[in-house]
């Protein structure tokens, strides 16, 4: 099985960890490669109102992926906006879609792995990105009454003493939402506060989640207030055996 | 008049002064959503109820035409006057000649979100007839000057204080006064008077049955009960999207308005109206006011699916920390981030970027509205019609051009990142209001450069 | 033209392709006895239940509440049925009015207004008394607009409890503008 690595832009600048992550958790299943010359998926542009301006973007994530079996990412909202919008915005992608997915998804629903080897032994409390799911359905939504499964937690609860904290409200949004949080600092930095408030009050040590921008937003607001509480992605706890798990933080270097 | 923004991230961020106020506001409607959901839960074919409503919706516009003639027809044999109107204008006009026909001077007033976006109040004034809201929030925000922030819970803004002052100042309650049950009694009193003396009674439609020619309108407080059953004229004023095409659809709606919006299994009063009691007059207003333009845009239709429950709004993170008055139309919230740049783009151009696109309004609606997905796509619209954020589109345009040639990407990720590596005082500044409260990720080995030294 | 050529013109336009109707079916009950259901769902709602199976009783607790003030009813065995004019019913303390139809899943009640002599008797008296008879309880809406036919009544209303509001600072009141208490007499 041939599977190309998409790691998002901002991954790739700033929290490699993830990436080294993501790699090491996909070559458990197949041959892993990881096209040199990607660059974005476009959402940025899409969500900010021109679409058309990342055309360009889907047009190199197409050439690079689309001989691959499988094409998978550690984010659900850049995943979420190939498969809502590529087809649409660049009709050539239409045979590539199908077989883009969100880590979650490629563990939980393809490889439907339950025999995860990892350990990590603290309180965790999971962030459910919107587009991961309400996009993407990777969770119960609180909204519906529905009897979906919170892959997620599903693939956490493989972790050896990783123990589940449950917030307050279970799937408010973070207040990122891409440009919004530049656009709106005052709103989006409140949201933040909300959730980091919820997630320290329910005993967390870590917020883990598919969606490292989310957690960038939120690690943002933890770093300026030196708040008692880390972030990591899921990748990271799911391959905490296989890295150095002192490598596992070296992202979070206080910036005061 | 409360002060009208000229975008919602200016009315945010004024809202955002106070952040007590903020959690205030954000907790007393996640209250709501909270009692949303559990009522939503114990109605285990929930979601089905769900998809016939957004399919009953869906079917009657579809014939929307057949229904309104349908509807006319039967109100006319009932003994209804029915009247037209393309605009606002045109439905105050109306409304204001059968006042004067009956040389109305006192109305009472039940909630109508339609003579809101039609601004009837101010027009009856123009023409010395005194319009008494009797909706205790909407009451409370007339006495204030105001508008409603939220269309289910007018005063949801208002804090206890501030309506015992009002009430001290206009109801003659005591000072400082806050006790919720004696400022409810106060106005429950003056309301009365109002009732008694009122010549006619204007209320909102929840739903106009096309079959039997009626209407219901849904309250909890009694009052349209009050106003429509006491005074000598009764007019009804409704959007056409508010037809339904059978009795029996009345249940559907029904079940879900009342648990999506205050989390109640239905209203205390669902009054159903279908002729005037003998010696009175009914009238119905139906009014297009832009109505169907939305109609006929495909992405964009299924907003007039909405039934006014404000599930939306209760569960949005952003109205529930920005306020009602941030937003700058009529119905503020996600399904008013929709609705109001058929209207006016440029003016309400601020709104459908007004969210972060949770999704969670989708989720919560009813009658299954993609309010999100038609938020992405007002946003698409406005960044190519109007000049709306000029700085964002150069950038969008600029990064986009970059992101379509590796080799350039990948030498801006690299500028960009020495540039973080460099003195704070040139990142953190006021340009960057990223980091106004945030710090920015600190760059370390970019994963391309970890996975060519390792990829062996 | 008119505003109505004018609206039905533009729809008309539009030449929307049409999308079919669903079919509403009536949903099963939410447990085995719609009953307790029904009595559980008004206590929720602050209503007090009377059970009885003796039409005394009512008689009873009408002249115990004329003591409070002045109490009307169009139900004629009640013999309150006095022409009251509509400034007098604004004094009235109570109101005694029958109900057609109980729904189990919400406590809300059907009443015909033109069973009443005066419509603004669903709202107007400080208290409500409505009497329903035990087997007129059905479980859900779908079946409740099987029986009622609200194209029959000029006026008629689903009440579920008393008027209340939550408008400052979503306190619950009850009695906004309507009852201030609602008492459900249940006719065995």
């Amino acid at each position: 099985m041939e599977i190309g690595l998409f790691i998002p832009c901002y991954i790739n600048q700033f929290y490699p960890e993830v990436g080294k992550a993501t790699l090491q958790l996909l070559q458990k299943y197949g041959n892993v490669t990881y096209p040199m010359s990607q660059t974005c998926c476009g959402q940025p542009m899409a969500n900010s109102g021109c679409e058309k301006d990342g055309v360009e973007a889907l047009k190199v994530f197409y050439k690079n992926f689309k001989d691959f079996d499988y094409v998978v990412g550690p984010s659900a909202s850049c995943v979420l906006h190939v498969r809502e919008h590529g087809a649409t915005l660049y009709p050539e992608m239409s045979s590539l879609v199908p077989k883009v997915y969100d880590l979650t998804e490629f563990m939980y629903d393809v490889m439907k792995d339950d025999t995860l080897e990892a350990s990590f032994g603290h309180q965790v409390a999971v962030h459910k990105s919107c587009h991961g799911l309400r996009g993407m359905r990777l969770g119960q939504c609180s909204e519906r009454v529905t009897c979906d499964v919170s892959k997620q937690d599903k693939l956490l609860e493989q972790v050896d003493g990783l123990s589940l904290v449950k917030p307050s409200r279970a799937d408010e949004c973070c207040g990122f939402g891409g440009t919004f949080s530049v656009s709106q600092p005052d709103v989006s930095v409140r949201m933040g506060n909300d959730r980091l408030n919820d997630y320290i009050n329910a005993g967390a040590e870590y917020i883990t989640s598919g969606d490292m921008s989310c957690l960038m937003h939120l690690d943002g607001i933890i770093q300026r207030k030196q708040l008692p509480i880390k972030v990591i992605h899921l990748a990271e706890i799911l391959a905490s055996k296989a890295i150095n798990s002192n490598a596992k933080n070296s992202q979070h270097v206080n910036a005061i | 008049m409360s002060t009208q923004y000229k975008s919602h991230q200016e009315g945010a961020k004024v809202f955002n002064k106070n952040p007590k106020r903020v959690s205030w506001h954000d907790k007393a409607l996640w209250f709501v959503r909270e009692k949303r959901d559990t009522a939503a839960h114990s109605i285990p074919e929930w979601e089905e109820l769900r998809e016939i409503a957004s399919q009953i919706k869906a079917h009657t516009l579809s014939h929307l035409d057949k229904y309104l003639l349908q509807f006319e027809e039967q109100a006319k044999a009932n003994g209804i006057h029915v009247h037209w109107a393309k605009d606002a204008k045109e439905h105050n006009d109306i409304v204001l000649s059968i006042l004067q026909k009956h040389k109305v001077k006192n109305v009472v007033k039940s909630k109508s979100m339609l003579t809101e976006e039609c601004g009837l109040n101010p027009h009856l004034n123009q023409h010395d007839i005194e319009v008494v809201d009797t909706d205790l929030g909407e009451r409370i925000v007339q006495l204030a000057k105001e508008h409603p922030s939220h269309i289910v819970l007018p005063a949801i803004h208002k804090k206890k204080e501030e309506v015992g002052e009002l009430f001290h100042e206009h109801l003659n309650t005591e000072k400082g006064a806050t006790d919720p049950t004696y400022l409810t009694r106060a106005a429950r009193k003056h309301l009365r008077d109002e009732f008694l003396k009122a010549d006619a009674a204007i209320t909102g439609v929840n739903f106009a049955v096309a079959e039997s020619g009626g209407f219901v309108v849904c309250t909890n407080e009694g009052n349209v009960d009050m106003g429509a059953n006491l005074a000598p004229v009764h007019i009804a004023c409704m959007g056409i999207e508010k037809i339904i095409p059978k009795v029996e659809h009345l249940g559907v709606f029904l079940r879900l308005l009342a648990r999506s919006a205050t989390g109640q299994a239905i209203t205390t009063y669902s009054s159903h109206f279908h002729q005037p009691k003998e010696g009175k007059e009914m009238h119905i207003v139906l009014v297009d006011n832009g109505r169907t333009e939305q109609l006929g845009r495909d992405d964009f239709r299924k907003s007039l699916n909405c039934i006014r429950c404000g599930a939306c709004m209760n569960t949005c993170p952003i109205y529930r920390r920005s306020g009602g008055h941030s937003y700058t139309y009529t119905i503020p919230g996600p399904i008013g981030s929709i609705l109001s740049p058929g209207k006016d783009l440029r003016k309400h151009s601020s709104l459908p970027f007004a969210s972060t696109l949770c999704g969670s309004c989708s989720d919560v609606c009813p009658v299954k509205i993609d309010i999100h997905t038609q938020l992405y796509k007002w946003r698409q619209i406005i960044m190519e019609e109007t000049n709306y954020d000029p700085a964002k589109k150069m950038s969008m345009k600029m990064a986009g051009k970059a992101m379509g040639n590796p080799t350039l990407f990948k030498l801006m990720g690299k500028v960009g990142n020495t540039f973080l590596k460099g003195p704070r005082a040139l990142i953190y500044n006021g340009m960057n209001t990223w980091g106004l409260e945030r710090e920015l990720p600190v760059p370390t080995q970019t994963f391309d450069d970890w996975y060519k030294k390792n990829k062996n | 033209m008119t505003a109505k050529d004018k609206i039905l013109g533009n729809i008309k336009g539009l030449g929307l392709p049409s999308k079919s109707l669903p079919l509403v079916p009536i949903f099963d009950g939410l447990s085995d006895d719609k009953h307790s259901f029904f009595f559980d769902a008004l206590g929720t709602l602050g209503v007090e239940v009377i059970i009885s199976d003796n039409r005394d009783h009512l008689h009873q607790l009408v002249e115990e509440r004329k003591k409070e003030g002045p109490v009307y009813s169009p139900i004629e065995e009640l013999g309150l049925t006095n022409t009251l004019g509509e400034t007098a019913m604004s004094d009235l303390h109570l109101s005694v009015i029958e109900g057609q139809l109980g729904v189990a899943e919400n406590g809300a009640i059907w009443v015909a207004g033109d069973d009443l002599e005066h419509r603004a008797l669903t709202a107007i008296a400080s208290h409500l008394i409505i009497v329903l008879p035990y087997q007129k309880v059905v479980w859900n809406m779908h079946e409740a607009y099987t029986y009622i036919k609200p194209q029959e009544n000029g006026y008629g209303v689903f009440i579920s409890g008393p008027s209340k509001t939550a408008d400052i600072e979503q306190s619950l009141v009850k009695g906004a503008h309507g009852a201030k208490s609602l008492t459900v007499f249940i006719q065995k």
